[in-house]
């Protein structure tokens, strides 16, 4: 059975949503006497938002310690979802009393609600 | 419009200026971009435009590479040709035996100057203008352009290199003369790419009295009334050269020198969506509705940016 849960760099994440914002770089110009033109430079490589819990304080020290410019993989449902740069992660550590998130640990290991900005490679 | 670029040996390309001006020994060229294979010293072409059809503003070599953290972009300076001539100092190896030239025209004196600083590629005017008749002239101990442009200034002409490396020394006045044709038309009933202007009107460079210190004994005055001054009002410049050894040619100065100065300057300082097609020391006409500066205009500098504010061209326009 293929595995679908969410791993960044093999740090294992559970996921409750994902925000994806891309942006076209366009200059407007106004003329005196006309309408707006509008020039088109470029545009940005997606950012991707992600939410998700993480278990363990080991775990969430591996995800802050990925924050050196390395693009690192981000895999999930099974297949790789793109390399990504981690740009800031937001920690809320959680009022949990039993985790059941990950079997594989302990359940009284701390819960960290989290936000993973992510640059797309 | 898609914006484009092109520039030799360079990726990610973030920005560009290219700007260039009557007064300007050499056009420059500045670049921000993400890596590179240019070394100082390479030569660089920079082409812009939108969708894909470009023109070429810019043709020069490499002067300094800075590199910046932490955003690990290359800004990369460039100069046209002209800069060698600026550069080239001329410095004889025998101190007895300068550069030396008897009985030449302007425009040869001005082609062989450039030759030392290996500028080749030239373009001139007749001048009917010669130097050394009577005395040989020594140089020595000064940069090629400085002798070049010393010599444009007797003559009121001027010196500079094109966008394609081309070394020009011209009867070229920073103004619309007979026999100019306009590169484009910026109208405002048309073509709407106007994003602002000035319009200033000032006596600043006029000069009604010329004077023009030669070798010893030869002096020459050229005056004449201005109707933007009040009868009797002179504003006077000198143009001293040891080198005008005749007294038909300090007459000669001191004329071509009254006929460029004696005149008031309208500028427009004027900006509008990018066109590669500005160059300066080019003729545009304009034809506007905001401040009624219809009529042909000087480019006497010019200005390309392009960066992701969009791509914009400043110019100082004058007549």
């Amino acid at each position: 059975m293929v595995d679908q849960a969410w791993y960044y760099n093999n740090i294992r994440i559970t996921i409750t949503g994902i925000t994806e914002d891309g942006e076209s770089i366009l200059p407007r110009l106004q003329p005196l006497n006309t309408s707006t033109v509008t020039q088109f430079f470029g545009n940005t490589k997606p950012i991707w938002n992600v939410q998700c819990y993480v278990v363990g304080y080991l775990d969430k020290e591996s995800l802050l310690a990925l924050r050196d410019g390395t693009a690192y993989t981000l895999s999930g449902y099974g297949s790789v979802q793109g390399n990504f740069k981690l740009n800031s992660m937001q920690v809320e550590w959680t009022q949990s009393y039993r985790q059941t998130f990950r079997t594989d640990k302990p359940d009284t290991d701390s819960v960290y609600r989290t936000t993973l900005e992510l640059y797309k490679e | 419009m898609k914006l484009d670029a092109v520039v030799n040996d360079v990726t990610n390309i973030e920005s560009i200026t290219v700007s260039d001006a009557h007064n300007s020994p050499t056009s420059t060229a500045a670049l921000k971009v993400g890596s590179t294979t240019l070394i100082v010293g390479d030569p660089i072409t920079v082409e812009l435009g939108y969708d894909g059809v470009t023109t070429k503003v810019f043709e020069g070599f490499v002067k300094q590479i800075d590199k910046t953290v932490p955003d690990n972009t290359l800004l990369i300076t460039a100069q046209n040709i002209m800069i060698k001539a600026v550069e080239f100092f001329i410095a004889s190896s025998t101190p007895d035996n300068p550069f030396t030239r008897f009985n030449i025209s302007a425009e040869d004196l001005v082609e062989d100057l450039l030759d030392l600083a290996d500028i080749t590629n030239y373009v001139s005017d007749t001048s009917n203008f010669t130097f050394a008749i009577f005395n040989p002239m020594e140089i020595n101990l000064i940069s090629s352009f400085d002798i070049c442009k010393t010599i444009a200034d007797i003559l009121a002409y001027s010196v500079w290199a094109d966008r394609d490396g081309v070394a020009h020394f011209e009867d070229r006045r920073p103004n619309p003369m007979g026999g100019d044709s306009s590169i484009a038309t910026i109208d405002s009933n048309t073509v709407y790419n106007i994003i602002g202007n000035t319009y200033r009107k000032s006596d600043r460079d006029l000069r009604n009295r010329i004077v023009v210190y030669g070798a010893p004994g030869i002096t020459a005055v050229a005056e004449a009334e201005s109707p933007h001054l009040p009868t009797g009002y002179r504003k006077t410049v000198v143009v001293a050269s040891q080198w005008i050894d005749s007294q038909s040619m300090a007459q000669d100065a001191a004329d071509f020198n009254l006929d460029k100065l004696n005149r008031l300057t309208e500028e427009v300082a004027v900006e509008v969506i990018g066109d590669p097609v500005y160059d300066a020391r080019k003729v545009l006409t304009i034809d506007e509705d905001f401040t009624g500066v219809d009529g042909d205009w000087y480019i006497f500098s010019v200005e390309h940016k392009w960066s992701s504010a969009g791509y914009l061209t400043s110019m100082e326009l004058r007549r």
